[in-house]
């Protein structure tokens, strides 16, 4: 097992009274929370900073952590022989701290997991908003009691046409959980999940029951999949709605043409009118992503129009003899002098 | 690997029933009730047996409960109502912009 050094995750001394670790903690909690921050790295700052504060928030964790000594962070340590005694007033069925501390019990687990057992194993998970605990608190003193099981998150990241289509995810996830012997252990869970045609970007879906385990006849906990989209080269969406840049020449726009362009299911003809102006909008309706139920979104095409870089001396020629012709002025709303 | 293995999971369209929208937001069936009546949650349905939170819901009140649970935050109903209506204003604010990007002719 890998050392963490909470006390320098916190920036505090190993002495700091429980308010300074609280205000050590609630300064890196405004400054990295995934809700509040704006940091790219601050979700995996903040989780160390939570690890690290859960802990040493914590008197009796507190107490367990310093007895494991003092190490450099990332150094591989094990806890001393009687360190799992902690684990004895947990009270739980099937929970045996013998086997727990014998050759490879604290193998191919975190520290955090350790931690988080230790805490739950005690008083039960307070749940909720302010006052809103739900049950689970301990019974009877060394009485079993139903808990439950962890909720996760999982990003999930789709193409749009997997999107558009639906599609069946595999899911590889790694779950703390207790095997036959009693020993915590990083368990490796795979499934399929299928979703259903119609997600959008920043979708949370939630797989009922296939979080953490459920013990002692407690409640499975529940999967989160957090779905986003991955950038196309093509099309933009936002909701069910889709964005396409429609790249066409000055002559086309001028004249008009009619053009193939692409949707999600194959190439539709575009009339493009003579004197389209660049940045007209044109909706192609029915021709965004599906809706779950019914219907489908829109799909928006934007005229850009290009203009040639190169050009020969007969194009050259052409525009010149068509700039000495054409009475044509942009900018007649410009007046003659503006700002008066 | 797990027997679930090879087993597909259908994952829905959420739509929460109060007891799943309880289960999953830590709050009280009355508490919930207060909010609708405050307009802070919108479920769809007419009686509170009927209703139907959508995930956009789910997704900013397990936002709310991690802020209140990750900061120790002591909120009564009123500040959980305007923290709700915040983080609401924000993900509109953010749909916005993201609708704006896409919309916006990119440069050639």
């Amino acid at each position: 097992m890998k050392f963490k050094d909470y006390y320098e995750t916190l920036g505090v001394a190993r002495d700091a009274s429980t308010d300074d670790i609280k205000k050590a903690y609630r300064k890196l909690a405004h400054k990295y929370h995934p809700d509040i921050s704006k940091d790219p790295q601050g979700e995996e700052k903040f989780k160390e900073v939570n690890e690290a504060y859960k802990t040493l928030k914590d008197p009796e964790l507190r107490k367990a952590y310093d007895e494991l000594g003092r190490h450099s962070a990332g150094e591989n340590f094990q806890p001393p022989p009687d360190w799992a005694s902690h684990f004895s007033q947990a009270g739980m069925g099937g929970f045996n701290t013998s086997d727990f501390a014998s050759a490879g019990g604290f193998e191919g687990i975190d520290l955090s997991d350790l931690f988080e057992e230790l805490a739950r194993t005690r008083g039960g998970q307070a749940g909720g908003f302010g006052g809103a605990h739900r049950g689970n608190r301990t019974g009877g003193q060394g009485q079993p009691y139903p808990r439950s099981g962890q909720d996760f998150e999982v990003e999930a990241k789709i193409s749009l046409l997997e999107a558009a289509q639906g599609t069946t995810l595999e899911l590889n996830l790694e779950m703390p959980e207790y095997d036959a012997a009693g020993q915590l252990r990083r368990v490796p869970h795979s499934f399929k999940a299928r979703l259903p045609k119609g997600v959008v970007d920043g979708q949370k879906m939630r797989l009922t029951g296939k979080g953490g385990k459920g013990l002692n006849g407690g409640k499975n906990g529940d999967l989160y999949l957090n779905i986003s989209l991955k950038p196309d080269a093509l099309f933009r969406p936002s909701e069910h709605d889709l964005y396409l840049d429609l790249p066409i020449t000055p002559w086309e726009a001028a004249l008009g043409t009619t053009l193939e362009v692409p949707t999600l299911e194959g190439p539709v003809s575009l009339k493009i009118p003579a004197g389209t102006p660049g940045g007209r909008k044109m909706r192609l309706g029915g021709k965004g992503l599906p809706k779950p139920r019914e219907g489908h979104g829109d799909l928006f095409v934007i005229i850009q129009i290009a203009t040639p870089k190169d050009l020969t001396e007969r194009e050259k020629t052409l525009y010149e003899e068509l700039a000495a012709t054409s009475s044509f002025n942009p900018r007649s709303h410009f007046g003659r002098s503006a700002g008066q | 690997m797990s027997q679930q293995s090879g087993t597909i999971i259908q994952a829905e369209i959420t739509w929460l029933s109060l007891g799943e929208f309880t289960e999953i937001s830590g709050l009280s069936s009355g508490q919930i009730q207060e909010l609708v009546e405050l307009g802070v949650f919108s479920p769809s349905g007419t009686s509170a047996s009927e209703w139907l939170f959508n995930h956009q819901s789910m997704a900013l009140v397990r936002r709310l409960r991690r802020l209140q649970q990750d900061l120790d935050l002591d909120l009564d109903l009123h500040a959980l109502a305007l923290g709700y209506r915040l983080l609401e204003r924000i993900s509109e604010l953010e749909s916005q912009l993201c609708r704006e990007r896409a919309s916006r002719l990119s440069d050639l």
